[in-house]
This record gives structure tokens, C-alpha cells and sequence, in this order.
């Protein structure tokens, strides 16, 4: 399936700018939209379940792998047990269209890819973005397509505005993740010669915390999670979104071995179903994260 | 000219006037005015959200977390001490392959980081997908939880550390001892088991109470893996509102609370371990009343001699 | 005395390293007997006592207790290494006493006692216990039964320690210098302990510095020097009127 770059490009950018200031203005205390409403129960769809491999419909159920500390995407409800956020409400769709069971497992972030080499996992739901060099290893079935964000004390201390501003500058990420990877490329090109400082935390909140000390002048992360934590932490008034342009569009994907093509394949097609039959967006929704909204779910569409 | 000395009669006590000790009043003062400032500024310290604290110290989350703490500290100290008391007695042992075998136990896991260690048996399904042989294996994660990662992690970790500890315990014991016993008649495994060991337990007894202390707080690394222990526990509630600094006080809070526990519980320990030497039951006055011994031996009636 | 030969030592030899301690020692002795050791320190009495009970192993020689050899056995002709477990066998019937006593500090005297016969002879505690208790009133150590060595003095320490050797009922007993650790007015009591002892017809081997013990008690003296016998008899002849310059030098300076 293809579509221009540009034409998307500018698409999300509209899009990521309304979502923005839409979440900024909101100001409330707690967390944007009403998360607790339940998505729409699916019924089972014999064909999708014979689609899964025989391994998986034996045991009855999919064993996903998380790191519950970023939300909206996963984080813990108040019971600090069941996992909640945009990725467990797709995941437990599809796995009712799949007609089997679905289990999370919460672990550190560089360490559930390693995991799933080692078939603790049958796939990865994490909003991991999907880059050319991970698909060396593995496959990702693309559900979301995110930007990055740098997030900053609110009202931007040091003026910084997009990516040049970071050069020679402190700043906090995620460890392991592709927003990571990509300072280490900024350092190599716009930051030549006066390279970012580059602190990798454990979590996000972790790196957030640094800038909220004033140990970094901002974090660089997803786009949904900057826009999300910028709106809701502190009522808004903690931290806010330094770039207006968007930065580096990327599409997140569920993450499987190789090997596993077959649950691969059945897992985008009932993706697709959720899409067709509006449960996909209604769940976007929820969370206001439209703005990363996918036509059609493809497998490996990285560009970068 | 008597050749007897005469009873002498006792004169009044010495009344002498005590050493002025304003150095160490001085000193106090200030410490206590600098610990004031210090605990003052922390009180009230809006970033610190005190209030937060309150909210979640009694969390049942954080609760089922610090027993679950407790639970992996207890388990695999025991079972590391268990397994460090038989390295040592192999590494002492004349056989010279259960020596090496030992000391090469020894070589690794003291060499390489806990940490590492903890991620290794997460992910041995890695490198042996199965346990076991041909149709009596069993598929190494769903033997291999989280928790049973941090157990095997933890242990075979601990018992390296232990087999030192106790080795330093053995050499301890007088050598007549082993020579007594034996001239007795007794084995080489009586004499270490009733006659070495429990000589040993007053030299291990206070390193190995540093261990569980130790344990205790290197269970907060198995967040790594997602083990549901206090910081793991912490952790999760602090991303859901950043409330990460106020969470992070209440894990130290608990960690604080149950390293105290221990410590009394190893005082009591040792005692019981030195019965039968001056240890044992401790003689004469205590710290408090040494303290004020200079003010009791002075005289109510003053005065100078 | 009964003609039978207790312990038997032919052109023993013990080094070590490149040290030899023991340059062929030739001893008998016989049932019943008490036996003293005399000599100036590294003689090399103490590490022939400490053979006797394979403490030490002999590099040479034959040295036998009872008649069967200690620490090797003898099978067609040629010599093996004993089990470790065949040893502590053997050291079931021999006793020995400790210049620095070697109690076991975290058992009572009572418990020191009773601790082989129970783990070794795999006696009943209630019998260990009795036998026990009898032992060290024998000792003149009743009363103190349920103390710790710690609250013992040095004298009263090692009569238990000769209680808890007597408790596994051996055929001979080692005394390695068992009062020279003792302040001096603590000495007798012990001494009268192993005369009492000598006077039951027990089979003692004894080193010791205290030559008017040796004079007194003992059926034959031996004069060490230098990881050899310089000279053996009865008391009167060895110590009354020593034949070699060594012996005579050793005894002036100590008597």
C-alpha cells in the first residue's frame, strides 16, 4: 500500500497540532477523556482463529510483554495489578476476535525484546516504534504512527524550539528506545561538534524527572506520551511541548519473532477488522490519540 | 615501735571536681542545630509532596510489595547460606576436584554484577529453550517466573558470598579443636558439623546479618525483570501521576522499617551464638548509665576537700 | 606387668618438609605401663606422641598399637593408606590430653564428656549422661558438670579434658605436656588426677617437663634430643644417674 511520505508528513502534522493544543487547553487535573469506558466486546471470528498457530490455540491464550510506566499507552490502575491504556484495550480486542485469552507481563523496557527471543513472550505490545534496523530482527505488525516530542518545563525556560536548540545541551530519554537512537544521530549530524548530552533513564518518568529538577532542558520521547504527560501532570502546568513542526514521524508497531509469521499474519488481520468495524478508532478516541490514526495496519513500514 | 601497722580509719571519699567537658556540649549543640535545620527543610518541602506519602505509605500494594521484599530476602538467605556452607566445606575439602569446582563457583558468580546475574536467568530460555531430557523437559519459562528468576538469581548470587563468609568462620576455629575431636574418634563430618560449625556461627554471625541487610535492599533490582517487590511496586504507582520522588520515599520508608527488624534480630542472634563466652550475657552497666557515671559518682554535699 | 606390648615403634621416621622431626625412633611399651617422654623442645617427643594417634603420619618405619598397625593396613604384602573412617576407628581406643586442653567451649563439661560416647559409640544420652557424670566426680569435678570451660580454671578445664578422653574407655592415653600450660599451683591437682589414673593400671604415655612426676609415677623414662632416643630406663637410672652428656645437660638445666 503506498502513500506519499509528504502528504502523510503534513496530514500528521495538522493533526499532532490540533491534538497538542487541544490537550494543553483542556488544563484539567486528571487524565484527558474518560479512559474507564469500556471498548465494544467483539465476538469471536472463527476464520481469525484459524488463522492462529496450533500452539496458540491449544494454550488458549496470547502472552503479550509491556512496560506498564508509560501512559497512555500501558500503565497500572489504582488496584497497581491490571494493566490499562490504549495498548491492552486493542490487544484485548483482538485477542476476542481471535477467541483466545489475553495475558500482560510488565518488565523493563530493555529488557522485553530479549525476552521475546526467548519465547517468554508471543509478541511485544509496547508501543515500540518500528526502525529499518529492528526489522532486521524482528517482524512488527504497525497499528500507530507516532512523531517525537521534546518536553519542557512549562513556559520553556531556554527557548527551545526544535532540535537545533538541543545541541550541547543536557537532555533525558528513555534507555533502549528509538527516540535514543535518534539523539545519537542528531549528535552525529544537525549537533555536530557540540553534541547533546544524552542521559538514559530506566523508565520515561524517570527521564521526565530530570527535567522537572532541572538536571535536563527536556526530554525527548513520543509524541502521544509528551502531549499526554504535558496535559495531565500537575494540571497541566508542569510541562508543555517545545516543537510546534513535527518531528520525525515513525509507525509503532506490535513486535514478533521471525518465526512467528503465522501469528503475525493473524494478529494484522484482526487488526484490520478492528478498523473496519470502527472499534479501532473508538478506542483512539478514548485516549485522544487520533492523531496517530492508520489507514490500514501494515507489517515492517519503516522508513528510517 | 609496733611492728603491726594499726587499722587505719577510712577518710571521706574523693570529691573531686569532674573535667569540664564544654567541647563536647558545644559539639552536640551544633549538631543537633544543623540536624534541626536539615530536618525542618525536608518537612517542608513542597516538591517532596508529603502528602502523597501519607496517601500511598499504607498503599496495600506497596504492603503486598515489602512482604514480597521479605519473602525473596528471607528465602534466598537462607537458601544462599545453605549453599555458601557447602561450597566452603568444599573448598576446604582435600578432594581437590570439589576445590576447584568451588573456587571456580566462586570465580564467577562473585565476578559478574548481580544485576546481570538477574537478567541472565529471566532469559535462559534463551539459551535452553527446555529443561530437562527428551520427553521429561519442560519448557524453561513456565518453570522460570519472574519470581523464580529472582530466586535463582538471588541465591546462587548469595551463595558465593556466603561460601567466604563461612570459609573465614572455619579457618577461625582453632585448629586443636579439629584435633580434639578427631583424637575422640570423631569424622571428619562430625567434627565439622558439631564440633567446627557452630564454633564457626560467632565469627559468620555478624557478616551474614550484613548480608541480609545487603539482600534486602538488592531486591529493589529485580524491577528489572517486573518482579512485584516494594520498588517494582513503587515504581508502577509513581508513573501512573508522576508521582515517582514522593513514591520513591515511601519505598525507603518500608526498606527502612524492615532493615531495622533485621538488625534486631541479629543482636539477639548473637548472643545466642556466644553462649558460653563473655558474649554471652552481657555484664555491668549499660551505655546510658556509663554516660551519666561521671554525674553518679559525684557527691550530693559538693564542696572541696 | 603383663608381658603384652601395647605400642610398638620401629625406626620410626617423620619429616617435615625438610625438616626431619624424627630420625628413627625405636620404642615399646608395654600394658599397664606409664611411659614419659623427656626432652628439650623440638626433640620431636610431641610429634611422635601425636603418630601414635595418626595425627601425624610416620614417613617410615612401623608403628603399631595393640598390635595393628596405625593409620595403614597391610594386605599381601604391601602397604594401604587407612580410610579416613578406618582411623577414627582406631582412635576410638586412644585417648589423648591436650597441652591446651581443646575443649569444646560451646558444650558444658558435662556435654565435652559425653559428646564421643554418644556420637561415636553411639551410646543412649541417659547413659552417656550417667557415665558422664561419674567420670568427672572421679575427676573431682562433680559439682561442676553443667559449667562451661569459660568459667573454668585452667586446672579444672583440663581434668575434664581427661574425663572426656577416659569417657571413651581406651586402652592407652596420650598426654601431650598437660600441665605446662598450667599457673603452677594448678599443676598438682592434675598430676594427682593421672596418678590416680596410673594407679588403675591404664597404659599412659605421657611428655611432659615435670620431672618429679616422672620420677615418681613412671615405669620407664625416655630422654629425646634431636629426633632420636638418647636414652631409656627406669626412673632411677635416667634421671638418678643419666649415662650420656645430652642427658645430663638437659637434666641440670632443669632440675
Amino acid at each position: 500500500m503506498t502513500r506519499t511520505t509528504r502528504s502523510r508528513r503534513l496530514a500528521w502534522l495538522a493533526a499532532a497540532a490540533a491534538a497538542s493544543t487541544l490537550l494543553t487547553a483542556c488544563g484539567g487535573s486528571s487524565d484527558a477523556g474518560d479512559t474507564s469506558a469500556p471498548v465494544a466486546e467483539q465476538t469471536m471470528d472463527q476464520q481469525l482463529h484459524d488463522m492462529l498457530p496450533a500452539g496458540i490455540q491449544s494454550a488458549g491464550k496470547l502472552s503479550i510483554g509491556t512496560e506498564a510506566l508509560y501512559p497512555p499507552f500501558e500503565s497500572f490502575a489504582e488496584d497497581n495489578k491490571t494493566i490499562v491504556g490504549l495498548d491492552p484495550d486493542i490487544a484485548h480486542a483482538v485477542g476476542q476476535l481471535l477467541g483466545v485469552d489475553v495475558e500482560f507481563t510488565h518488565t523493563a523496557f530493555d529488557g522485553l525484546l530479549t525476552a521475546l527471543d526467548g519465547g517468554r513472550f508471543d509478541l511485544v505490545a509496547a508501543a515500540v516504534t518500528d526502525t529499518k534496523d529492528r526489522e532486521k530482527q524482528y517482524d512488527f505488525v504497525d497499528y500507530f504512527l507516532t512523531g517525537q516530542a521534546i518536553v519542557v518545563k512549562k513556559g520553556n525556560p531556554e527557548g527551545i524550539h526544535g532540535v537545533t536548540d538541543l545541541c550541547g545541551k543536557p537532555v533525558a530519554v528513555l534507555k533502549a528506545s528509538t527516540q535514543e537512537k535518534l539523539l545519537g544521530q542528531f549528535n552525529d549530524d544537525e549537533c555536530s561538534g557540540n553534541p547533546i548530552e544524552i542521559g538514559s533513564f530506566q523508565n520515561d518518568k524517570d527521564a521526565l524527572l530530570q527535567v522537572q529538577s532541572g538536571r535536563d532542558v527536556a526530554s525527548f520521547t513520543q509524541d502521544a506520551v509528551g502531549a499526554y504527560n504535558s496535559a495531565t501532570i500537575g494540571g497541566g502546568n508542569q510541562f508543555e511541548l517545545a516543537n510546534t513542526e513535527a518531528l520525525l514521524p515513525t509507525p509503532v508497531g506490535m513486535v514478533f519473532q521471525k518465526e512467528d509469521s503465522q501469528l503475525r499474519d493473524a494478529v494484522q488481520a484482526a487488526l484490520e477488522k478492528l478498523i473496519a468495524n470502527g472499534t479501532y478508532q473508538e478506542i483512539l478516541t478514548k485516549y485522544q490519540l487520533t492523531s496517530g490514526v492508520v489507514d490500514s495496519i501494515t507489517v515492517n513500514g519503516a522508513t528510517a | 615501735m609496733t611492728t603491726q601497722s594499726p587499722e587505719r580509719v577510712r577518710p571521706a571519699p574523693i570529691k573531686a571536681v569532674p573535667v569540664r567537658r564544654t567541647g563536647q556540649w558545644i559539639s552536640a549543640a551544633l549538631v543537633v542545630a544543623v540536624l534541626a535545620a536539615l530536618g525542618w527543610s525536608i518537612a517542608t518541602n513542597e516538591n517532596l509532596q508529603w502528602s502523597v506519602v501519607g496517601q500511598y505509605l499504607f498503599d496495600s500494594s506497596i504492603l503486598k510489595g515489602a512482604v514480597t521484599t521479605v519473602e525473596l530476602t528471607v528465602l534466598s538467605m537462607l537458601l544462599g547460606i545453605l549453599l555458601g556452607i557447602v561450597l566452603a566445606v568444599m573448598r576446604l575439602s582435600a578432594n581437590p576436584v570439589l576445590r576447584t569446582v568451588s573456587a571456580g563457583y566462586l570465580w564467577f558468580f562473585r565476578g559478574t554484577p548481580v544485576l546481570v546475574q538477574i537478567v541472565l536467568w529471566f532469559n535462559l530460555a534463551l539459551v535452553f529453550p527446555r529443561l530437562g531430557f527428551g520427553s521429561l523437559s519442560v519448557d524453561t519459562n513456565s518453570v522460570i517466573s519472574a519470581f523464580g528468576a529472582a530466586l535463582l538469581a538471588l541465591t546462587l548470587n548469595e551463595g558465593a558470598y556466603m561460601a567466604e563468609i563461612v570459609r573465614g568462620g572455619i579457618l577461625s576455629v582453632d585448629q586443636g579443636q579439629t584435633e580434639a575431636a578427631h583424637a575422640l574418634g570423631l569424622t571428619g563430618a562430625r567434627t565439622m558439623r558439631r564440633i567446627v560449625l557452630p564454633q564457626a556461627m560467632r565469627v559468620i554471625v555478624p557478616p551474614t546479618g550484613n548480608e541480609v541487610v545487603t539482600m534486602l535492599k538488592t531486591t529493589s533490582l529485580l524491577a528489572v525483570i517486573g518482579a512485584e517487590e516494594l520498588f517494582t511496586n513503587a515504581q508502577k504507582i509513581g508513573a501512573r501521576d508522576f508521582t515517582v520522588f514522593p513514591l520513591l520515599l515511601v519505598a525507603c520508608f518500608w526498606y527502612l522499617v524492615l532493615t531495622s527488624v533485621l538488625t534486631l534480630v541479629q543482636s539477639k542472634l548473637e548472643r545466642r551464638f556466644a553462649r558460653g563466652t563473655s558474649h554471652g550475657a552481657p555484664a555491668g552497666p549499660g551505655a546510658l548509665q556509663r554516660m551519666f557515671a561521671g554525674r553518679m559518682l559525684r557527691s550530693p554535699e559538693g564542696g572541696a576537700a | 606387668m603383663t608381658g603384652t606390648t601395647m605400642v610398638k615403634a620401629e625406626n620410626v621416621h617423620k619429616s617435615f618438609g625438610q625438616v626431619d622431626v624424627l630420625k628413627g625412633i625405636d620404642l615399646e611399651v608395654a600394658n599397664g605401663e606409664v611411659f614419659c617422654l623427656l626432652g628439650p623442645s623440638g626433640s620431636g617427643k610431641s610429634t611422635f606422641l601425636r603418630c601414635i594417634n595418626h595425627l601425624e603420619r610416620i614417613d617410615a618405619g612401623r608403628l603399631s598399637v595393640d598390635g595393628k598397625l596405625i593409620g595403614y593396613k597391610e594386605i599381601a604384602g604391601k602397604l594401604h593408606e587407612m580410610h579416613e573412617r578406618e582411623v577414627a576407628a582406631q582412635r576410638r581406643d586412644i585417648g589423648m590430653v591436650f597441652q591446651r586442653f581443646n575443649l569444646f567451649p560451646h558444650m558444658t563439661a558435662l556435654e565435652n564428656v559425653m559428646e564421643a560416647p554418644v556420637q561415636v559409640r553411639g551410646e543412649s544420652k541417659a547413659a552417656a549422661r550417667e557415665r558422664g557424670l561419674a567420670l568427672l566426680d572421679r575427676v573431682g569435678l562433680g559439682d561442676r558438670a553443667g559449667n562451661y570451660p569459660a568459667q573454668l580454671s585452667g586446672g579444672q578445664q583440663q581434668r575434664v579434658a581427661i574425663a572426656r578422653a577416659l569417657a571413651m574407655q581406651p586402652k592407652l592415653m596420650l598426654f601431650d605436656e598437660p600441665t605446662s600450660a598450667l599457673d603452677p599451683e594448678l599443676v598438682g591437682e592434675v598430676l594427682d588426677v593421672m596418678k590416680d589414673l596410673a594407679r588403675e593400671g591404664m597404659t599412659m604415655i605421657v611428655v611432659t617437663h615435670e620431672i618429679g612426676f616422672a620420677r615418681e609415677v613412671a615405669d620407664t623414662v625416655v630422654f629425646m634430643d634431636g629426633g632420636v632416643v638418647v636414652e631409656s630406663g627406669k626412673p632411677a637410672e635416667v634421671i638418678g644417674n643419666p649415662q650420656h652428656a645430652r642427658t645430663k645437660a638437659f637434666l641440670s638445666k632443669v632440675l
